[in-house]
């Protein structure tokens, strides 16, 4: 048997003794890559920034990106008092909470998805809490919980729990029929036939869902930790920043902020991998 | 498979007894299937034709068992036939049966490893399915890699590595090309004489139905009922066939 089907390029190469006409030129090459369009970027930003310090020329309003960058560094080497201790708080608190939201999460999906009251449940709730920030809810919590670190965890875990639950509810609604049958077909059921076909097949809505719920849930807490940080002892970035700013360390003040959005971008990265090895490897996600 | 070393080639083998089967949706309750029985023999290729909408797939999901018959009843070597399962592969008509994300041999091998069999065993198999349809080369590629026709290979030689008591195939090359169609045509004549398999093949193409079968029925629609039930064999030429098939597809086609 042969016919054109059974050709699969994977990659195409110059053959070998090819000449190459006309080559396409470095800056060209470079301008379609998009990691360097986005590092050129961000060097143009840091230009316009230092640009404006030096001409407000008043560190405690704009330090500039030296000092900016000076001042992480320090508060980088400052061990237990510096901004590594911070970080770990913040984190610790950001996947409990993610952790436990997508929990319930799967739980409230599971219910969806086999029962009608459980679907009325979850489009109600979630439309009904959908303006609503996270944060907005955290009167609620003190009054429950106290200042203390489960407030703050009830926050994050509050954040996650929406955009996960919604996002999985609709990869699962979207599994195809012909995919059902074949799991079923295998004698699949129950369990092993969500566990096997449904979760795999709804793994880009999944991952979607688990990228907005986490980055919600780090918003929610960064705002927190600005209100109360001090206070539940458990510090994070959101006091870091604050607390610098009335020690009047405006440079440590940027560089926390630098901070935040690094860890912001960090997880944002870890799932791009994370679905360049799996949906978008298996053609799920384009 | 018990039960499966007493039935001699040309003994029933599936039996579909006065079959009904509906629809209920709140507003209606369609009748897709109406009293429809026959029998399907070990080793036959048996065609069920008829136009779209008369209740071909209906029927082929009845005896897959996703839907249960209102009244009537089907068995497999004697005994009714359960919910879905491995000893009734199918083979859909949508191109995306495949899991996406395993690659054309573990698409294949997975569904082994769930019946026991064990994983070198299954390797085995695998790749002895997969080069019978022509796909070594494919065989370490993900199905989005692949074009319709091969993509159907592929679910072809998932069906047949189970060695299922019947292969159910619901209208599985309907999507492809004509060039495509008419060369899968032949490889499954091809793989069904080498492996003897049993298969149930559903379409509305007469020219297929006649190029296929060892045994046709003719559906009429509204409700799906059995308009005729051909035995390929006694006919004298696959002319003559065609045009009986023809006539008889046109009668039902008229009189609905
Ligand atoms: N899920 C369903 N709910 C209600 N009616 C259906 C459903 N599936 C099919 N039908 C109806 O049943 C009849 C037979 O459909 P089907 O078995 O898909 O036909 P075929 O495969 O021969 O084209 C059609 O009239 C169709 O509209
Ligand atoms: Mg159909």
């Amino acid at each position: 048997m042969s016919g054109p089907e059974h050709f699969i390029v994977e990659k195409v190469e110059a053959p070998a003794g090819a000449r190459i006409l006309k080559p396409i030129p470095w800056w060209v090459q470079f301008k379609n890559n998009g990691m360097v369009r986005r590092v050129f970027v961000v060097l143009a930003i840091f230009l316009v920034w230092e640009l404006a310090a030096r001409q407000a020329n008043s560190p405690l309003l704009l330090p500039s990106v030296g000092d900016t960058l000076k001042a992480l560094v320090a508060s980088f080497k400052a061990g237990d008092m510096g901004i590594v201790s911070y970080i770990g708080e913040s984190l610790k608190s950001l996947l409990a909470g993610f952790v436990l939201g997508t929990i319930i999460a799967a739980i409230l999906t599971v219910f969806a998805v086999n029962t009608r009251i459980g679907e009325d449940f979850l489009s109600t709730v979630t439309s009904a809490f959908a303006p609503l920030p996270a944060v907005a809810i955290f009167p609620l919590a003190l009054m429950w919980f106290g200042i203390s670190w489960t407030s703050v965890v009830f926050i994050t875990t509050w954040a996650t729990v929406f955009p996960v639950a919604v996002a999985m509810f609709q990869g699962f609604r979207g599994v195809s029929q012909t995919l059902r049958f074949v799991g079923r077909n295998f004698g699949l059921s129950g369990f092993r036939h969500t566990v096997s076909i449904l979760i795999p097949a709804a793994l880009p809505s999944i991952m979607t869902g688990l990228r907005s719920g986490i980055s919600n849930a780090f918003r929610a807490l960064v705002a927190l930790e600005m209100v109360i940080g001090a206070a539940t002892g458990a510090g994070g970035l959101g006091w870091f920043v604050m607390a610098e700013k009335q020690n009047l360390e405006i440079p440590t003040v940027f560089a926390g902020i630098l901070a935040i959005m690094a860890v912001g971008l960090a997880f944002e990265g870890l799932f791009a991998v994370i679905e360049q090895r799996t949906v978008r490897r298996w053609g799920m996600l384009h | 498979m018990d039960g499966s070393g007493d039935i001699q080639a040309g003994q029933p083998l599936l039996e579909v007894e006065a079959a009904t089967i509906q629809y209920e949706s709140e507003a209606a309750v369609v009748v897709a299937i109406h009293q429809v029985s026959f029998s399907v023999r070990k080793g036959e290729r048996f065609v069920i034709l008829g136009r779209s909408g008369c209740g071909k797939s209906t029927l082929l999901k009845a005896i897959g068992g996703y839907l249960t018959p209102v009244e009537g009843r089907i068995t497999l070597h004697g005994k009714p036939i359960g919910s879905a399962g491995p000893d009734r592969m199918v083979v859909w008509q949508d191109p995306d049966q495949l899991l996406p994300w395993k690659t054309v041999r573990q698409n294949v091998v997975y569904p082994l490893t769930l019946t026991g069999v064990s994983k070198a065993e299954a390797n085995e198999r695998a790749d002895a399915f997969i080069a019978m349809v022509d796909l070594t080369r494919a065989a370490d590629q993900y199905p989005h890699q692949l074009s319709g026709g091969m993509k159907m290979r592929v679910a072809v030689a998932r069906g047949l590595a189970m060695k299922p008591a019947v292969l159910l195939m619901d209208e599985p090359f309907a999507a492809l090309d004509a060039l495509t169609r008419h060369r899968m045509q032949d490889e499954l004549l091809r793989l069904q004489a080498e492996t003897g398999a049993t298969v149930v093949f559903v379409t509305h193409d007469i020219a297929e139905a006649c190029k296929l079968a060892t045994r046709i029925l003719v559906l009429s629609p509204h409700p799906g009922q059995v308009k005729a039930n051909l035995d390929v064999g006694r006919f004298a030429s696959r002319e003559a066939l065609a045009d009986a098939v023809g006539s008889l597809i046109h009668d039902a086609g008229a009189r609905a």
